[in-house]
């Protein structure tokens, strides 16, 4: 399946978004989110941005105050993770201009039309940011 | 519980005021929150499409972010779905992918709206469209049998220049191929046209993955494929590339020896850079030579006993998996010996990690390399007396 689900954590520990691409009940999540972010927060710049979790990986990197993790199958390709995570964050940047947790926070659902142009049931399949933005661009026009 | 009224309708806070509301909470967080669902119960009943899609887009977030239930919302997420404002649209719909699962009772009802939604004329269409291959693998997952239904459009989508349908395509046959790779060697020469033409890493990866498992079913098809990954292995510029070469190489591809050889090489290049995602990754890929291919692993010992030092508890790991893979009857005392002191340096954990593996490795097969049990027993001993040692009992 590739990925399993992406968060964006801020230095405290709060969720700020939350997309799985398998079903969880709420108590799993909140479980799992727990563990995860606790494993992350307490790694240092210097370690490597690849932390195993149960029977799979967490990819994460951390920009300014925020936290992105991505949860992925054993056999994907870190460093192609990491650079997804890097055009998320260019991406929404591209968007919100100079994008910050704020802008997460008061736009989810802008952030979870971009996160499903460029993921399909835990499969990358855009990556070309003018792609990714013009359905939201065109949506923004319409309402 | 009372229905909404006038009131609610013309005052009703939006998601915005939630958020804001929210963030001033500090201490009584739990009293708003509860407040708030209070108040979205009331108003979701609305006959009102805007009121009641708004009260979803709240619960919706609340789900998200703070684990509020709101499986009891569902048919009310139907409804709105069934309005004809995008507006609503789209809130019903996120609510549904946020939320819907294989147990939730209404699911039945989307498949008419979906229909009548990508049949529609409307000017997002194009994007719909592009959408129907990605929810493909989740069918075949529950229905087999459709692959062969779909089997033929699948292939033909294999040829689109849509960077994204290819995407996606190329997606689900890496999934396939990985379960049943059998049945999809017949399209070795599609992959391969791909391999050799794509400029997107994104889904040469996913090829190399799919040839990985397509490989060692048929050695005249490995045979022609090898070059045309050394060549992406020599000339790529992203090291995502380099690193899934050098795994399709290392774990389908071992007899091919300049491969192999080649794949070493920028293993190497790997573990002597300075960014530990890199140093990491080629430990990593270390280790999955290392069956076939231990040459490949000593001859980068010094990296290796060295990484065993590295302020990265995950790089360590990976380092004294490859010392215990480098084990034999000739070296054992001398890594054992290097071991023990590192563990003497460690704190709890890895002392603990190094100590299990010495033991772990000296006992199997029966202590197949041991020849001096003299030694073995004074070295249990030393182990035995080291501070944080917590092996006692085992052995």
């Amino acid at each position: 399946m590739g990925i399993r689900f992406i968060l964006m954590v801020n230095k405290q520990g709060q969720t700020r978004l939350a997309q799985y691409y398998e079903w969880l009940t709420l108590e799993e999540r909140r479980a799992l989110e727990g563990e995860i972010v606790r494993k992350c927060l307490a790694r240092n710049d210097q370690q490597c941005s690849f932390v195993e979790h149960r029977n799979y990986k967490i990819v994460y990197r951390r920009y300014a105050s925020l936290f992105f993790l991505v949860g992925v199958d054993n056999d994907e390709n870190e460093l192609a993770i990491l650079e997804f995570i890097h055009l998320l964050v260019e991406t929404m940047d591209r968007h919100f201009g100079n994008v910050c947790e704020l802008d997460i926070m008061f736009h989810l659902e802008k952030a979870h039309f971009m996160l499903e142009e460029m993921v399909m049931n835990g499969c990358i399949v855009e990556t070309s940011k003018a792609n990714i933005l013009s359905p939201i661009q065109l949506m923004d026009k319409t309402s | 519980m009372a229905s909404p009224s006038l009131m609610d309708n013309l005052f009703q806070r939006s998601l915005d005021d939630i958020i804001k509301g929210l963030r001033h909470q500090q201490s009584t967080e739990s009293t708003f929150i509860s407040k708030v669902i209070e108040e979205i119960r009331r108003e979701i009943k609305t006959t009102d499409l805007q009121t009641k899609s708004t009260a979803l887009q709240k619960l919706t977030y609340l789900n998200s972010i703070h684990y509020i239930d709101m499986s009891w919302a569902s048919f009310h997420a139907i409804e709105c779905i069934s309005s004809p404002a995008f507006a609503h649209k789209k809130i019903g719909y996120l609510a549904i992918s946020q939320s819907f699962n294989e147990s939730t009772p209404v699911i039945l009802l989307i498949s008419n709206q979906l229909r009548k939604d990508l049949n529609s004329g409307n000017e997002f269409e194009v994007f719909v469209r592009k959408k129907a291959v990605g929810v493909v693998f989740r069918l075949f997952e529950k229905y087999p049998d459709a692959v062969r239904v779909c089997f033929k459009r699948l292939v033909e989508s294999l040829e689109s220049s849509d960077s994204q349908i290819l995407s996606a395509v190329v997606g689900v046959f890496c999934e396939l191929a990985s379960k049943d790779p059998r049945s999809y060697l017949p399209l070795a020469p599609e992959f391969y046209r791909i391999l050799v033409g794509s400029r997107n890493n994104w889904v040469l990866i996913k090829v190399l993955k799919i040839f990985a498992n397509l490989a060692p079913l048929e050695p005249r098809l490995a045979k022609r494929v090898v070059e045309p990954i050394c060549d992406h292995l020599r000339k790529t510029g992203a090291k995502s590339m380099v690193f899934e070469c050098i795994r399709t190489v290392a774990t389908s591809f071992t007899e091919y020896e300049s491969a192999v050889k080649l794949a070493a090489v920028k293993i190497r290049e790997f573990l002597l850079e300075d960014d530990p995602n890199l140093k990491y990754l080629g430990l990593h890929g270390l280790s999955i030579m290392a069956p076939k291919h231990l040459w490949a692993v000593l001859e980068n010992k010094d990296i290796v006993i060295q990484s065993l030092n590295d302020e990265d508890p995950n790089i360590k790991l990976e380092s004294l998996c490859l010392v215990m893979a480098m084990v034999s009857e000739s070296n054992v005392v001398e890594i054992c010996r290097v071991l023990v002191n590192y563990a003497l340096k460690s704190d709890l954990e890895f002392c603990n990690e190094i100590l299990g593996s010495i033991l772990s490795t000296c006992c199997q097969n029966v202590y197949e390399i041991i020849t001096d049990f003299d030694w073995y027993v004074s070295l249990l001993g030393e182990m035995s007396r080291i501070p944080h040692c917590q092996k006692g009992g085992r052995y």
